[in-house]
């Protein structure tokens, strides 16, 4: 028999379990993953769900004979045979992570109640920063979530949202990422651009105007173009991966430091393309055709003017930067020859973000580019590379 | 050893004797010790390899001139100097001759070619590198124009093959602006001047070649081609082609064109030229459209003639764009209709002898976990 001490022990310790219980049980009841837009328990974003109707309602429910609606060929679609015992374990496993994230959301509930009477400025960012992470793993076991993030294009996910950012950014850094940091530091972007880049965006380049395949689509970083190819200002996607809440300002510079310099028998780099003041924030990510039409003349602060390699001058890079800004910026009349880019960086206080490169050489469509843009005509180099020092 | 060991009388010396006679005098005798054959060792020597540093701290080199020669790298090759099969360090570039030790690897020797006579090595890790061009310009035109049209060995060979997709991609131009050119003048009799005529042709032209590229829609290949338009004329202005008064007529003159033409012509998803339909004209056809699918041409194995009609009907102009065409071909032309359909199936057929028309299929059975043979309508798969 128990003492009354021990009893009444006993019952505290119990009412304390039951009463967390009771929590979770009352978490579980809500079925988390399905709320959306939802004012009566959390409001998550109608994007979170799987997008195409009969594949999600194949996936939440059991399966059937006529086989998973994620198989869209008919046959093979026959073929699948669920596992053993799938729909237990596939409910039992979803209501364990639902109830999971339940506890998340409650979490992240008193967080932004905590944000909403936080005043110091350190503390609101740390909060900020926590509720992203927490939104980040309420979601991230999510199938329907995984499932958008996997098997759609990355162009229609939704980057308003935590943990679609996440993902992409984990996509990012296992190809994109490298090859990108490769190209700028095997073609000596850094340093002959800018001293050393620590890349915080996801920096896209294409020229929309072209009419073949070939060159419509996202330039791999350090390929070599046709000067017709780029004769046009290019589509440029900045894709920023932590919580961007009001537009944030960016430059873009493009620059060529391999313009030759008979003078001194060296380089001289030059500005290509200038923009600032661009406004972005995580889902509007892209300076396109539509924008330059619209605002170009704002943002433009030095027209865009193809490389037009002479011939024999050798590869040059088309050397691009983007950057953030503290705020906006009134940039007067900057010189395109002789263009000194570290010293522009320092003297606006831009914070480099992320960068992109490709090369040109002298191209059959050279001089037609330079006639469009009233360039005059080339000059023609020796094949052979002579001896002659640098000229101090 | 002392020369001579006075008292022992005799000494011997490699080869000689020193004898002392009576009268105290020192006569020599050589003996035969001649060696025949040489001795086997210490014979490895062999003229000095004249090793060791060519140039010196600061003096000037050209490009392929030797630095260093040394066995083993003694010192290593740094900023535009090289290092040959044998070790011997050379230089790549014209400059002064630096000997120095680089940070990253404190326990080598390096010798560095530095372009610039008090430019030191090696180059900080963070500054851009000093580069130097040496291609000389030719001065004279007519050289000039001759090393201008010069083409490598590929370029040369690729010619016919790029005068070919020119000249194909000029003929498929050519047809499409003639069938763009009726569309508009016979199907919705549109009076334009010669000029416009000809900036309405090279627009579609334009907003054609773009649909038909994947992933660009409609919408974005006119803003596209607006732009492309813009853009020429900024060109032509800054060229000075165009004064700033042209400028702004033909800008506004082409914005009103692009508006006189959107509500009468577009393109569909297939890069054709079509009338255009208001958001509400196209969802009602595409409401009326999918009804008829819905209630005529479900559920049922469709004839060639139906099918063909069905294919049509998804194709309707202008209606449809290619993710929605995708999604209904899927739905309404499936490549096998599902076993699901009736009159899909024919049930207790001679699998030897099958009906005309009827192809023989082994199915299984999820209900009884087993095979069976049945015979499905030929029409049934989309490829017979």
């Amino acid at each position: 028999m128990l003492s009354r001490i021990s009893l009444r022990r006993f019952s505290v310790l119990g009412a304390a379990k039951a009463a967390q219980k009771a929590e979770v049980d009352w978490i579980a009841s809500k079925n988390q993953w399905s709320y959306f837009n939802d004012e009566s328990y959390v409001k998550r974003s109608e994007s979170l769900k799987l997008n195409k109707p009969e594949i999600r309602e194949s996936l939440l429910s059991n399966s059937s004979e006529s086989g998973p609606a994620s198989i869209e060929n008919y046959s093979q679609r026959l073929a699948y045979h669920s596992p053993v015992a799938i729909d237990e374990t596939f409910k039992m496993a979803y209501e364990m992570l639902e109830t999971d994230a339940g506890l998340i959301y409650k979490n992240i509930d008193r967080f932004r109640a905590k944000l909403k009477t936080a005043t110091d400025e350190k503390e609101i960012e740390f909060l900020k920063k926590t509720i992203d992470k927490l939104l980040v793993s309420a979601e991230i076991s999510n199938p329907e979530v995984l499932y958008n993030a996997t098997f759609n294009p990355a162009s229609t996910l939704d980057m308003s949202q935590p943990v679609y950012r996440q993902l992409a950014k984990e996509k990012w850094e296992s190809y994109d990422l490298m090859i990108t940091m490769q190209r700028l530091e095997q073609l000596h972007v850094i340093p002959d651009t800018l001293p050393t880049l620590e890349p915080k965006v996801d920096v896209k380049v294409k020229f929309p105007h072209n009419l073949e395949e070939e060159f419509s689509s996202w330039v791999t970083p350090g390929e070599i173009l046709p000067a017709y190819a780029v004769a046009q200002p290019p589509t440029i996607q900045i894709q920023e991966f932590d919580t961007v809440e009001s537009k944030q300002l960016y430059s873009v510079l493009i620059v060529n430091p391999d313009t030759p310099d008979l003078a001194t028998n060296s380089f001289s780099t030059t500005l290509q393309y200038g923009l600032a003041n661009v406004p972005l924030d995580n889902v509007d990510n892209v300076i396109d055709t539509k924008k330059l039409l619209e605002n170009g003349d704002k943002f433009t602060f030095k027209d865009y003017v193809p490389l037009v390699p002479e011939k024999n001058a050798q590869n040059q890079r088309a050397c691009l930067w983007v950057f953030k800004q503290n705020g906006e910026l009134s940039i007067g009349d900057v010189a395109r020859e002789n263009f000194d880019i570290r010293a522009f960086v320092e003297t606006h206080g831009l914070n480099a973000v992320g960068a992109h490169v490709w090369r040109q050489h002298f191209d059959r469509s050279v001089e037609t580019v330079r006639e469009q843009y009233g360039l005059g005509k080339g000059r023609v180099f020796r094949r052979v590379r002579g001896t002659k020092p640098i000229i101090e | 050893m002392s020369l001579f060991r006075l008292g022992s009388g005799s000494y011997h010396p490699s080869g000689s004797i020193l004898q002392i006679t009576a009268l105290k005098n020192v006569v020599q005798i050589r003996t035969a010790t001649k060696k025949v054959s040489g001795s086997k060792t210490n014979k490895n020597d062999s003229a000095g390899r004249r090793l060791g540093p060519k140039v010196h701290e600061g003096n000037f080199v050209k490009p392929g001139q030797i630095i260093m020669r040394q066995r083993g790298s003694k010192i290593h090759p740094g900023e535009n100097v090289k290092i040959g099969i044998d070790h011997t360090v050379y230089a790549v570039e014209p400059g002064y001759v630096h000997f120095y030790h680089d940070p990253f690897h404190p326990l080598r020797k390096y010798v560095g070619v530095s372009l610039k006579k008090n430019l030191p090595l090696p180059t900080p890790h963070f500054a851009p590198r000093v580069r130097r061009f040496g291609y000389e310009l030719i001065e004279d035109p007519s050289e000039a124009v001759k090393e201008e049209q010069h083409m490598s060995r590929k370029e040369y060979l690729y010619q016919p093959k790029l005068d070919e997709l020119s000249k194909a991609r000029e003929e498929n131009k050519s047809n499409l602006l003639s069938k763009f050119n009726e569309f508009i003048s016979k199907e919705l009799s549109l009076e334009l001047g010669a000029k416009d005529l000809n900036l309405t042709l090279e627009r579609y032209y334009n907003v054609h070649e773009l649909v038909k590229l994947k992933g660009m829609s409609v919408e974005s290949a006119e803003t596209q081609t607006t732009y492309n338009y813009v853009h020429s004329l900024k060109l032509a202005k800054a060229r000075g082609d165009l004064s700033s008064e042209e400028f702004e007529d033909s800008l506004a003159h082409y914005h009103d064109l692009v508006d006189q033409l959107s509500k009468k012509i577009t393109v569909d998803a297939t890069g054709a030229l079509t009338k255009y339909l208001s958001a509400e004209e196209k969802a009602s056809r595409k409401d009326e459209i999918i009804e008829k699918l819905e209630t005529e041409y479900s559920n049922r194995v469709l004839s060639i003639q139906d099918k063909i009609f069905v294919g049509d009907l998804i194709a309707t102009p202008g209606v449809f764009d290619v993710a929605e065409r995708e999604d209904l071909a899927k739905k309404y032309l499936p490549l096998v209709v599902p076993l699901t359909v009736p009159g899909s199936v024919i049930e207790n057929i001679d699998a030897r002898k099958p009906p005309k028309g009827v192809i023989v299929q082994r199915i299984f059975d999820e209900a009884t976990r087993s095979t069976r043979v049945v015979g499905r309508p030929k029409e049934v798969f989309a490829t017979q």
